[in-house]
């Protein structure tokens, strides 16, 4: 009974039916409701928290074999490094004689300058130097002996007209000493002999002229001039040889910029024609920071791997150091290059002959580093020593000065 | 017994309303503004989360957030991968770059340029295209809320201003004269300056951005198999001095960025503190009138025998009740409406504690305003009740 009566004062309790109606849809829909709302938190929780999906990589990174390492960046390059070849004289190629990846030897013709204006020149040279030389022929064929045979006959004849005279004066100095001569017909005899003579001796000289032939010194003269004709022919024709470009050593050609009607032009600056180089072996030029420098060894193996396309690595040898530490160049296809920082040169050499990279590839180095094997470089000996937690501090300036002092030497 | 109770609660149905609203308006309140601030934040770091292959972030010591790119050395990337346990190490550059649409308009982007080889960093959700789109030339890959909003394109190209439509693959940008042909299109988390991203490879993205002596913006490193990543992170910190972050410290070292060096945590928390404020002064105001109101069939209880602790019982759960009520509805339409709006227009990211947040304010404040009320319900004496 107290119950009821208590039931009874509740607001609502007066219509029993709608009352019931609406604890029912309280009763259920709002717990409902509310357990419907816990749980849409619970599923947006477990949404908008939920890890990303790792996208698979398209090639997998390169990774380094070795546990103490170095890594550098390397450019495949021919052993004999690439050899620019220039044009050796200026003018238009006329002919092109090799082909992009031919092997060619040592002193192969590979491509030819224009020599049309030269060829033309050697023709005049080589005329002037055969007229020099038939000069020369000609005065050494002096005297010719119907020169020199005329030459003595009038000396005969000149002699005997001296004997005439001579014979005419002593008939008229016989006769006259019986008186029975004019007082003018001696001294016409005694000039008539004179001159017999003097023309005598004026035949002599000829004929001694012409018997000696031509004069050493004259010959001298002659002969040089042959020399200079001569010379000037082996000059046109070594500037025929020069439009010539020939291989200077047994190599592979890797480009050719030369196209027959193209215009080469010569000296320093000028565009190279063909690039060529020795692929036997393939050589690969490792950059490594100037700061991980002195923990390269020269004892450790090495690898070099590809960068993209598929996973590839090719085991290298050590070959040689650049002793100079350089810039490092990054090519940004402007119209500057960016000197970053600066690295030392490593010459490594693709063990396998037949490694499928090609000169010019760029691919990542990495080198094993001695460790505990012992630096290799005195200087580097006291920065080795202290590993541990003293180094950092006195090397902590190192990147601050390198970042500042880069430019300067870029620039 | 226990039917009373709840018929008690459920009976006066202005009262119950009222608290039920108090409770629902608080809950939605603090999880509506937490998951906002959240949600906010959690954009501050959005390139962490689409890179989830990086173990490790190393930096320029001085970079401050993900967006403050401070380039580091080239051959930085060499000195990283030179540390022993390193498993990869890949470049990333991340920089700001005005992009020219085919429209003529310019709109600043920003661009990502992963490794060439691996392209580790391209977002994995492709929705046209294909990652691999990025081998071919001058190609890029855009995301879709800058194809939709900022690069959308006039539908009439002889009228700018008119409706546009999205761009689509194939169509060209130019950024700093050179040219950008879109690939693919990815879907990503928005990010918190909500510029249009552009993914291409790092070389590409170096061509794309001014000339600058130094370029590489990040390095994103795995750690070899077997190796502790903290121990790496330290290693490569000691060996190169360079800045190194696992991802969680990396979004850590974000999100403090912002929260100390913006106003965003202020305006939130005072949010916040009002939806409580609200839920206290509503809800546990209506709580305790609705007790005084009960008091009669308290006494009631009480004159027919019931123990006083009984009586406690009784209102702790009508609290409980009340309560649990309120928090599912208020999360309820907090999940609703998070969920409804789209991620580009609200950012909203509910963590698991904003719930367990959003409880302990219903509990607290359901429990002060119980305790109010049972003060009056020990000191009942049941003679009272049958005085009026």
């Amino acid at each position: 009974m107290p119950q009821s009566a208590i039931e009874l004062r509740f607001p609502a309790s007066h219509s029993p039916p709608t009352q019931a109606l609406i604890m029912n849809w309280k009763f259920i829909a709002l717990p409902i409701l509310a357990v419907v709302g816990i749980v849409a938190s619970a599923y947006t929780v477990a949404k908008q928290n939920a890890a990303m999906p790792a996208p698979p990589p398209m090639v997998p990174p390169v990774a380094s074999p070795y546990g103490d390492r170095v890594s550098g960046s390397g450019i495949v390059e021919p052993s004999s490094e690439l050899i620019e070849l220039g044009a050796p004289v200026s003018g238009l190629i006329e002919e092109v004689l090799v082909k992009e990846g031919q092997c060619v030897v040592k002193g192969q013709p590979l491509f030819i300058i224009d020599r049309r204006a030269l060829t033309a020149q050697a023709a005049g040279a080589e005329a002037r130097a055969f007229a020099a030389e038939a000069r020369l022929a000609q005065s050494r064929s002096l005297p010719k002996p119907e020169t020199l045979k005329q030459a003595q006959a009038r000396a005969d004849q000149t002699r005997a007209a001296v004997r005439d005279a001579q014979g005419r004066l002593d008939r008229l100095r016989a006769i006259g000493e019986a008186g029975a001569m004019s007082h003018n017909e001696l001294p016409t005899r005694e000039y008539e002999v004179a001159n017999a003579e003097s023309k005598a001796a004026e035949a002599e000289a000829s004929l001694e002229f012409v018997r000696k032939g031509t004069y050493p010194e004259d010959l001298r003269v002659i002969e040089a001039d042959v020399a200079t004709a001569k010379a000037e022919v082996g000059m046109i024709h070594t500037e025929l040889d020069r439009c010539i470009a020939r291989a200077p050593i047994d190599a592979q050609i890797l480009r050719i910029d030369a196209r027959p009607g193209q215009y080469a032009a010569a000296g320093p600056g000028a565009k190279t024609q063909m690039t060529l180089g020795d692929l036997d072996p393939l050589y690969i030029r490792v950059d490594i920071d100037e700061l991980d420098a002195w923990r390269f060894s020269d004892k450790g193996k090495a690898i070099a791997s590809l960068r993209g396309g598929r996973q590839a690595s090719f085991p290298v040898s050590f070959v040689r150091r650049v002793p100079l530490v350089l810039p490092k160049k990054t090519l940004s296809g402007e119209n500057a290059e960016r000197i970053d920082t600066r690295v030392l040169q490593l010459i490594y050499m693709f063990e396998d002959p037949n490694v499928p990279v090609a000169p010019g590839q760029l691919l990542d180095v990495f080198i094993e580093s001695a460790g505990d094997a012992g630096a290799p470089d005195p200087v580097a000996a006291p920065v080795t020593v202290p590993v541990t937690a003293p180094a950092v501090a006195p090397t902590s300036s190192i990147p601050d000065n390198a970042a500042e002092t880069a430019p300067d030497h870029g620039n | 017994m226990r039917t009373i109770a709840i018929k008690m609660l459920f009976g006066d149905t202005a009262k119950f309303y009222g608290i039920l609203l108090g409770l629902s308006f608080a809950t939605l309140l603090i999880a509506q503004q937490a998951s906002i601030f959240v949600g906010l934040m959690s954009r501050t770091y959005a390139l962490i989360e689409e890179t989830p292959q990086a173990d490790l972030w190393v930096t320029d010591p001085t970079m401050q957030f993900v967006d403050d790119t401070k380039p580091m050395q080239v051959t930085a990337l060499q000195r990283v991968r030179s540390v022993d346990g390193v498993g990869w190490a890949v470049p990333l550059f991340k920089g700001l770059l005005v992009a020219k649409l085919p429209s003529g308009a310019r709109q600043i982007c920003d661009v990502v340029g992963v490794d060439d080889a691996s392209l580790i960093g391209v977002p994995a959700r492709m929705i046209k295209g294909d990652v691999s789109v990025l081998r071919k030339p001058d190609t890029i890959i855009i995301e879709t809320r800058g194809a939709r909003s900022r690069l959308a394109q006039p539908i009439n190209p002889a009228n700018p201003t008119g409706p546009k439509r999205p761009i689509e693959i194939g169509e060209e940008l130019e950024l700093n004269e050179r040219r950008a042909v879109i690939g693919g299109i990815a879907e990503t988390k928005p990010t918190f300056q909500n510029v249009p991203t552009i993914y291409t490879t790092y070389s590409r993205a170096i061509g794309f951005a001014p000339a600058n002596r130094r370029t590489l913006s990040m390095i994103l490193v795995k750690a070899a198999p077997g190796v502790s990543v903290t121990e790496l992170r330290d290693r490569i910190a000691r060996e190169t001095e360079l800045a190194v972050y696992t991802p969680d410290d990396f979004a850590w070292t974000t999100i403090t960025y912002w929260m100390t060096q913006t106003g965003i945590p202020i305006n939130f928390g005072i949010a916040i503190a009002l939806g409580f404020l609200v839920g206290v002064a509503i809800a546990g105001q209506m709580f305790y009138n609705f007790t005084l109101d009960n008091l009669k069939y308290f006494g009631a209880m009480k004159a027919m025998g019931a123990t006083t602790a009984r009586l406690l019982g009784l209102v702790a759960l009508q609290g409980a009740v009340a309560g649990v009520l309120g928090l599912g509805l208020g999360l309820g339409v907090t999940s609703i409406v998070g969920l409804a709006i789209p991620g580009d227009k609200l950012a909203f990211k509910m963590t698991w504690h904003i719930p367990v947040i959003a409880a302990a304010a219903v509990i607290f404040i359901v429990v002060a305003s119980s305790l109010f009320s049972m003060r009056r319900v020990v000191k009942l004496d049941p003679s009272e009740v049958f005085q009026g």
